[in-house]
């Protein structure tokens, strides 16, 4: 049989895999801008300075960690080389300067040479410096820094001025997300003595304490909904010591750590951070259902939790918890997802044209990652400090479930642990309500979830192990069969499970060489039983992942990787093949014939993928790439070349004054080929013809974005997807027969203009325009796609108010569902044996209903006391109770029929306690 | 998993009351047919299969006329589904030649029909379905009309279904006069399975006088007889004419225990033996009926006892008719009907 029956959400999904991060510190020039880095920062401010070096996050990073750049102690004048003297040439040299654990600088190299004999000198000087060394996780790590050495000749024919007896800090506060300036903010220097200053930031960031004694000075910068700066700066006579800090808009629940993202693979990576993730209204704080805000994702029917992404159906789209694909994404196939939010870092949406190291999908990608346990201690007021190895504790409870999370060191030196556990409550409500109904409930409707992660970080990489799993439950007896359908009657039963076993080790092999290697095994159950018909798998998933990561010379990296999946499995499958999207509706199941599939076997899936990240110029990024898929079930083998290039047409920095920014605008496209494998019953030897081909479709993208403010960013992107080698059936004598005749497009535009959260505000207003065809066969009229959604409209913003409030709206605009119509006339046929009449069904989904408008609303309310905090929401969906149209439904004999309205208004609401 | 899903919240959805409401389909307010029974539910190869069609006419103006028309010689369509055999109809309108149509096809008139299965039904397939114990099947259309039955015209779609029903005026009579159908027999070569056995019925827990039982319903004609309420069943009127405010009356067929058989087309749940999924129809031509569908036996569990449901009275006072239909979903039905005398 074909496995990919554990590619579909459904059938399970087997494959898992998981990325991390590495822990080196790379430096940037000190007087270069910083790396943008979009989104909430949790993380402290970084200083910047004449003679101090910034922190670039390291473009293989990807994981949250706490990195203190090296501080300059102890500097070294050069001397002033006699003939450039003489010439009265000036000079500025840039240096590279490999910095020790202990602060001394074992390695110094030009990077910009000035001639006339200053690279010489600037670079025996340099190694005579003394830093405060780097720290990640306060351990002193090796880091590399670039520092721009000048070279100024005195003024001779002046009088020499008196030997300065202050010096003077200055400098400007931004934040840190937009690298918008910070006004209003207290800056207090403590003296050695013990002497304080106070000073307010103006309305561009700028502060300036002058004539301070020498010495070494404290400097604390605090601001409200910043987390403070808390550093040691040391003031000379005779000098003006500028800096730069950038203030991180403060954390609202669990202290979050965000590095910057490494350059995307990719044409388009939407990020949601944790801030948007657990505040868009309408989401009850689901970070999943919050990607169905973004461009491109169509709005699921009903309350199910589909992933419906540039018109491709929901199985085109694969979901990762960090990198690794699991079965189920969402408990009872829409309530809640099946990893709480509290775990969540980030969520990374692909909606096409992406990297290499995806596959065996041709919809999009989601790629959920865990957070790293928190051990970050803090002050009082959960105040953040720099100090780490403390315990953090949450509990949450709402109307859908209770959730627990504790994290914390874990005995072995440099260990950190996060335990989290959920269960739901809507057995509490729903079997009462099943029973007054008439049902006989066997096991109410029940899920839980649960996490344990262990990291270890080291000098040279990362260590992660995981565990994780979720299970649902639901058992009932109907005792009043559906009229329609019969055979929808009886012991109905759901079960659905998984558990993976997780290793991630991220490993920098050496100065250009990276190794990421991960290992997971798990266990996949899926259980239903509806009457007669029975469908159940078992499967034993194991799924190593490695990608090397050389870089192979400057502006030229390569990415190279495997991606197996063995998955030894048991199936069961009792079940009359299920019609598809398009098909004339079958009659009822009650009475059709069943196949019976019982048999084990090991699917194996290999893949190898290598992708190159070239950038010529610092504005031009190109990322060819190829994947080689084998599957032995439908034994094909699959190439899918891959081709995607961004450019700044505008940089994010002046070519003159690096340390001005500019207004970014970014063109980008791509072109690609991407394969998946046929589903489960379509390879299978009884339910399907063995040995099809994968559909296959090219992805082609363009577009641009363009900041409008440093807060506010525009981006526009057109797509197409050509649909081709799609798996298609026909009915013949004993069954159907599969082949791979379907065809079909997908053209569409998105936009998204989007403020970047800040300490205040975020939001954005995404719009999709689109159009998903299909073809079964050659001579076949094209149809519209069962999700294609013409419109999707979506303005979202949320907004605090102050004194631990917190107001978001979400409004919504999008084009109704398609449906089928029956025949005008004579709608149905008396199907005797089932006693239920089935429709003659005319042209599929020919006909749209009403558009689908809704507003939701949330409100937080934060209580912060001394050692702990104490937060509400209330989340409503459909505030002004549009009765929205989902389907239609109809009488018993097709001839009425009315439509089927969407949820009604629905508060949730939650408390939660954390320290 | 969307099967999965689908279920999930179809279930609850529909049991926890948003279901919209439409009339009952237990109410019979036209003409109505409620089951084909077969005398051998599994016909082997080569067997004459006799058919029997259960209908009523609840029309305010019933008595009617009303042609039943019934065509065979559909057998094994692709896919197995009946709209295979409308693909192969679609080509015949008024103007076929009779003798252009393919000789399989029987036809036939009345509440009764034979057909006779092929004796290659089976072994004819180009490939027996693997999975499954081998089978053929057969599918066989029917037409109940109040007015002219004749061929439909031809409205250029795929799965029309060939036979349409005219009135007076010439014009298409629709669902209230008009049921087309089709009952698909399947064929084994060893493989049986019988029809329920329905005994009797009872009324508010007392076992009463069935005006028929079985085949008898569709050849007989109703007896113009009174009702004796010692025997028989009697119910008082509702002036609330069947709301939920009128009084319950628990009503249900007497049947079998061993109308449950073994499913034995699985042959692969070694550890597991699954049963056959029954159900009761309940019409009633007055009055209301509080469920359409009552579960009467489960693959899994077993014997369902509840299979009965409720009956809340008319307002008007007269004679009135309650059917039970039990069904399996391996094609076997059989059928219990009872005259109610509503007193005021």
């Amino acid at each position: 049989m074909g496995f990919q029956a554990f590619q579909r959400r459904g059938f399970g999904r087997w494959l898992l895999a998981l990325t991390m991060s590495s822990a080196i510190a790379v430096a940037q020039p000190a007087d270069a801008p910083p790396e943008e880095e979009p989104g909430d920062r949790g993380e402290g401010a970084v200083p910047r300075g004449g003679s101090g070096a910034v922190v670039k996050r390291p473009p293989t990073a990807k994981k949250a960690r706490q990195i203190k750049p090296p501080r300059l102690l102890e500097f070294k004048a050069a001397k002033y080389p006699s003939g450039a003297e003489a010439a009265g040439v000036q000079g500025n040299v840039l240096l590279e300067l490999t910095i020790d654990k202990d602060g001394g600088v074992i390695k110094s190299e030009v990077v910009e040479p000035a001639g006339h004999g200053f690279d010489e000198a600037a670079r025996a000087a340099s190694l005579d410096f003394r830093f405060d060394p780097a720290t990640m996780d306060g351990k002193p790590i090796v880091a590399k820094i670039r520092y721009r050495y000048a070279f100024t000749l005195q003024e001779v024919e002046a009088p020499p001025p008196p030997p300065p007896s202050t010096g003077e800090l200055a400098g400007r506060l931004r934040i840190l997300s937009g690298d918008a300036p910070l006004a209003g903010a207290e800056v207090v220097i403590t003296a050695p003595d013990g002497a304080t200053r106070v000073v307010r930031s103006e309305a561009d960031g700028s502060w300036r304490l002058p004539d301070l004694p020498p010495g070494k000075y404290r400097v604390r910068v605090a601001a409200e909904g910043f987390a403070p700066v808390d550093i040691g700066e040391e003031v000379v006579a005779g000098e003006a010591t500028e800096l730069v800090y950038r203030l991180a808009p403060e954390a609202t629940g669990l202290e979050v750590l965000i590095e910057a993202e490494r350059p995307p693979r990719e044409v388009t990576r939407r990020t949601l951070q944790r801030r948007e993730l657990a505040r868009i209204p309408g989401t009850g704080g689901d970070a999943l259902r919050a990607l169905q805000s973004l461009p491109g994702v169509a709005r699921p029917p009903g309350i199910f939790g589909l992933l419906i992404v540039r018109g491709s159906a929901p199985e085109d789209t694969e979901t990762f918890i960090d990198g690794a694909s699991v079965p189920l994404i969402f408990h009872f196939g829409g309530l809640t997802s099946v990893v709480p939010t509290e775990l969540l870092d980030r969520i990374d949406f692909y909606p096409g044209n992406f990297s290499a190291k995806y596959g065996r999908v041709m919809g999009g990608i989601v790629d959920v990652g865990l957070k790293s346990p928190n051990t970050r201690c803090n002050a009082d007021y959960m105040k953040p400090t720099d100090e780490t190895g403390c315990f953090h504790g949450l509990l949450q409870v709402d109307l859908i479930d209770t959730r627990i999370l504790v994290q914390g060191p874990l005995g072995p030196k440099d260990w950190t642990f996060a335990a989290g556990g959920r269960r739901s409550w809507i057995d509490v409500w729903l079997k009462p309500a099943l029973e007054e109904a008439g049902a006989t409930v066997t096991s109410a409707p029940v899920y839980y979830d649960y996490q344990l992660i262990a990291d270890k970080r080291t000098d040279d990489g990362r260590l992660s192990v995981r565990f994780y799993g979720s299970d649902d439950e639901f058992k009932i007896i109907v005792n009043d069969p559906f009229s329609q359908d019969p055979g929808f009657g009886g012991n109905i039963s759901l079960g659905t499970s998984f558990f993976r076993g997780q290793v991630v080790s991220e490993t920098t092999l050496s100065e250009d060489l990276e190794l990421y290697t991960m290992f997971s095994v798990g266990r996949d159950k899926v259980g239903l039983s509806l009457g007669t018909f029975v469908f159940e798998i078992d499967a034993t998933p194991i799924n190593p992942r490695s990608e090397f990561r050389w870089k192979a010379s400057e502006g030229v990296k390569i990415n190279a990787g495997l991606d197996f999946l063995l998955v030894p499995f048991n199936v069961l499958v009792r079940l009359p093949p299920p019609p598809r999207p398009g098909e004339a509706s079958p009659g009822p199941f009650t009475t059709r014939p069943t196949l019976e599939q019982d048999e084990g076997g090991v699917a194996f899936r290999p893949a190898w993928y290598v992708e190159g990240e070239v950038t010529p110029t610092r504005r031009l990024r190109l990322v060819p790439g190829a994947r080689l898929d084998y599957a032995r079930d439908s034994s094909h083998g699959d190439f899918s070349p891959r081709f995607n290039a961004r450019y700044d047409v505008i940089a994010p920095w002046d070519a003159e004054d690096e340390t001005k920014p500019r207004k970014r605008t970014t063109v980008k496209g791509g072109v690609g080929v991407f394969h998946q494998p046929p589903q489960f019953q379509e390879t299978d030897e009884v339910f399907g013809t063995p040995n099809i081909k994968s559909n296959r479709a090219i992805h082609y993208s363009v577009g641009v974005e363009q900041e409008i403010t440093r807060q506010i960013e525009l981006g526009v992107e057109g797509f197409y997807k050509d649909l081709n080698q799609l798996v298609s059936r026909e009915a013949e004598d004993s069954g159907f027969a599969y082949d791979n005749r379907g065809t079909g497009h997908v053209v569409g535009l998105e936009s998204l203009l989007k403020y970047k959260p800040d300490n205040r505000f975020f939001g954005w207003i995404a719009y999709t325009l689109s159009r998903s065809v299909r073809k079964d066969f050659a001579d076949d009229d094209p149809y519209l796609f069962q999700y294609d959604q013409t419109h999707n409209l979506t303005a979202l913003g949320s907004y605090r108010l102050g004194r631990g409030w917190e107001f978001g709206a979400r409004f919504r605009i999008i084009s109704g569902p398609l449906v089928t119509p029956v025949l005008p006339g004579l709608a149905s046929l008396y199907a005797a044996e089932a006693a239920a009449y089935t429709p003659l069904s005319g042209e599929p989904f020919s006909e749209r209903l009403d558009t689908f408008h809704s507003l939701d609303i949330r409100v937080d309310k934060r209580w912060q006391f001394k050692a702990w905090r104490l937060s509400a929401f209330l989340d409503l969906q459909n505030v002004y109770n549009n009765p929205a149209q989902e389907a239609v439904l109809y009488n018993y004999n097709f001839t009425q029929q009315t439509v089927q309205g969407g949820l009604p208004l629905i508060p949730s609401i939650g408390m939660r306690g954390e320290f | 998993m969307l099967l999965g899903r689908s279920v999930v919240v179809a279930v609850t959805v529909t049991l926890v009351g948003c279901a919209p409401s439409f009339d009952s389909q237990s109410k019979v307010q036209e003409l109505r047919v409620f089951a084909i029974q077969k005398d051998n539910p599994y016909p082997k190869p080569g067997d004459t299969v006799d058919m029997t069609m259960l209908w009523a006419d609840g029309a305010p103006n019933a008595p009617r006329d009303v042609v039943i028309a019934w065509f065979s010689g559909c057998f094994n369509p692709p896919g197995d589904l009946f709209t295979g055999c409308l693909e192969q109809f679609a080509g015949i309108d008024a103007t076929t030649d009779p003798a252009d149509l393919p000789d399989t096809i029987e036809v036939g008139e009345g509440p009764q029909f034979s057909f006779t299965i092929p004796s290659d039904i089976i072994t004819r397939k180009d490939r027996l379905a693997e999975g499954a114990q081998p089978f053929g099947t057969a599918f066989v259309f029917f037409a109940a009309c109040a007015g002219r039955l004749d061929v439909a015209p031809d409205d250029g779609e795929d799965l029309s279904f060939p036979l349409a029903c005219f009135g007076p005026d010439e014009s298409m009579l629709g669902a209230d006069d008009f049921v087309a159908g089709y009952s698909q027999v399947f064929v084994y070569d060893e493989l049986t399975n019988a029809n329920p056995i329905l005994t009797g019925f009872e009324i508010n827990g007392r076992e009463v006088q069935p005006d028929c039982i079985g085949t008898n319903c569709a050849i007989q004609p109703i007896p113009d007889v009174p009702v004796d309420c010692d025997v028989m069943a009697c119910v008082k009127a509702c002036p609330d004419d069947g709301a939920k405010s009128c009084p319950d009356i628990p009503i249900k067929p007497i049947i079998d225990r061993s109308s449950a058989e073994l499913d034995t087309a699985t042959t692969f749940l070694e550890d597991r033996e699954l049963q056959e999924q029954m159900w009761v129809n309940y019409y009633a031509d007055s009055g209301r009926v509080e469920g359409d569908v009552r579960l009467l036996n489960d693959a899994l569990t077993g014997w369902n006892e509840d299979f009965g449901t409720n009956f809340r009275a008319p307002s008007e006072p007269g004679v009135m008719f309650i059917w039970a239909v039990a069904h399996d979903n391996r094609g076997g039905a059989e059928w219990v009907r009872v005259r109610v005398q509503v007193n005021p």
